[in-house]
């Protein structure tokens, strides 16, 4: 048990460890410890959308698609009457690998190229290949056979696959996580630092009082005790202050990452309120920003009894 | 019982404040401790607090041998003493009643006794009006009264005493000297530091002279 009366020690740890010192430097480092913390999430949901969306998709392009194919295989020959794309089709229907396909309509391929010839294809009497998307159920690439009975049937077929690039976009991705954590990992070692160097300017400032309570009997645990507990207390007030503040600049950044959303309709939510952004941003976020502040008061706890520790074995 | 055996203590590494003293005070023992000025009787006194350790040699206080002992057991010892220190030591945020009770508020004791013993320990050195009042505001003699009540408030084992009647008139001295001999005959030891050869002839007891680094002992007639 405790000393009951603590306010009765002589101690005065509110001038000691002053919290208009602490708080506002805690607060900071728990608003960059935030920000480290959405960027590390941000590139963790953008590194396992590539891997689920461009990654897991090939794109077939066929050109002359309404065309009978070339192609004098056994499978063909049978099919003569049949078109490129129908071919496809067929054997793509029958695929175990895939997860679906989907062949891009007129209207997806005038919005596609929208961009470059400023009017419908149609105007122009292009000959335009049909495009296929496949989804496939496992990692890329599509497999050799797969490959092989495409350009069977259809000789001129297009495989893209995005594998290529989704490695790099994976490794770069984690790159950011990585970039992210680090950047945690120094917040709090400055956080850790702040508190310690905090803590060693109230040891001092107490140090004759603190001779003397030792002398009397005190343990170096009821003196840690005191300061953890103070220390502790304001690391988790600036931890509160530093998490609150950041959740308009959170708010921000969602508003900036909506072009690399998933939602197809990114642009009308421009306009869309604040409100908007505060109940779409991920849950676990916010449950992240809920537990910094309980974080700091670990941090703040430990790194405070570990310098009380050491110092009273250097004054004694 | 209070043991040395061939303690050396140097002070800054180059004066020997003790040089290969053995001592022996048996548990209940009463002795006067003497010797010239800065001749180290208040580093003796803070040896035997444990607050200083010896170069060489083995300490045994209140039974315990204190040279390799945990700091919680060091913790514990020191509030088995009492001690009184030449310039009081009183904390100075601390009214007079808060400073006598911390040594039973470190030892836990419930508050109704915290109450009831410092404020009998309080009109005991006649100071239950100022027990609102910081230090700072005593006088000398007062900030002694009050440094002695807290040394004796949990009724220690041991009792250091470093120049305790200094800045106390005859009448206090007489009733501090009638406090100590209650302790001591409630079994608690008490070494007293003083220059008073004069408080020394009208109390008898053994008398360790501290000179040159030896320690003599001289027990009463």
């Amino acid at each position: 048990m405790l000393f009951k009366y603590k306010t009765s020690d002589g101690l005065k740890l509110h001038r000691a460890l002053p919290g208009e010192f602490l708080i506002p430097l805690v607060a900071a480092m728990t608003f960059l410890a935030a920000l480290s913390i959405a960027g590390a999430y941000a590139s963790q949901q953008l590194a396992q959308r590539w891997s689920a969306g461009a990654a897991s998709t090939v794109i077939l392009q066929i050109p002359m698609p309404n065309d009978p194919s070339p192609s004098n295989d056994k499978i063909a020959s049978t099919l003569a009457n049949q078109t490129k794309i129908q071919l496809v089709t067929a054997l793509l229907s029958t695929s175990k690998e895939l997860d679906s396909f989907h062949q891009m309509t007129d209207k997806e391929i005038d919005e596609l190229l929208a961009p470059w010839l400023h009017e419908s294809v149609q105007a122009f009497a292009l000959p335009i290949p049909a495009v296929i998307e496949l989804h496939l159920k496992n990692n890329p690439p599509l497999s050799e056979t797969m490959q092989k009975s495409l350009r069977q049937i259809v000789p001129d077929i297009s495989i893209e696959q995005s594998n290529f690039w989704n490695q790099r976009l994976n490794t770069l991705a984690n790159s950011l996580q990585t970039s992210a954590f680090l950047a945690l990992a120094i917040v709090i070692s400055v956080a850790a630092a702040v508190i310690a160097l905090a803590t060693r300017t109230g040891l001092m400032q107490c140090r004759q009082t603190i001779e003397i309570l030792h002398n009397l009997g005190a343990s170096d645990f009821y003196i840690a005790f005191r300061f953890a507990k103070r220390s502790a207390y304001l690391a988790c007030i600036g931890g509160a202050i530093g998490s609150f503040f950041s959740i308009p600049l959170l708010l921000f950044l969602t508003y900036l990452c909506l072009p690399f959303s998933s939602d197809p309709n990114w642009q009308s939510l421009s306009n869309a309120s604040w409100f908007y952004f505060l109940i779409t941003t991920p849950f676990q976020l916010f449950v992240l920003f809920i537990f910094l502040p309980i974080c700091n008061y670990f941090i703040g706890w430990i790194t405070t009894t570990g310098i009380v520790y050491v110092w009273l074995r250097n004054l004694t | 019982m209070i043991q040395l055996d061939g303690v050396s203590l140097n002070y800054k590494n180059d004066v020997t404040l003790l040089d290969n003293v053995d001592l022996h005070i048996p548990q209940g023992g009463f002795c006067w401790l003497t010797g010239p000025s800065g001749v180290g009787k208040s580093t003796l006194l803070r040896l035997l607090h444990l607050e200083k350790k010896s170069n060489t040699g083995l300490v045994t206080i209140l039974d315990t041998p204190t040279n390799h002992a945990r700091r919680s057991t060091i913790c514990r010892l020191k509030q088995r003493i009492g001690i009184v220190y030449q310039d009081f030591r009183l904390i100075p945020n601390l009214t007079v009643f808060d400073n006598i009770a911390l040594p039973l508020r470190l030892q836990n004791a419930d508050e109704t006794t915290v109450q009831r013993w410092t404020a009998r320990i309080l009109d005991w050195i006649g100071l239950e009006h100022k027990q609102y009042t910081y230090p700072k505001t005593l006088s000398g003699g007062e900030q002694q009264r009050v440094a002695i009540a807290r040394a004796v408030i949990h009724r220690p084992d041991l009792l250091l005493a470093d120049e305790p009647t200094n800045a106390l008139d005859d009448y206090q001295v007489k009733r501090l000297m009638d406090l100590f001999y209650d302790l001591n005959d409630l079994g608690c030891t008490i070494i007293m530091a003083t220059h008073n050869d004069a408080l020394i002839r009208q109390f008898p007891a053994t008398r360790l002279k501290l000179e040159n680094g030896r320690l003599w002992v001289n027990n009463a007639v």
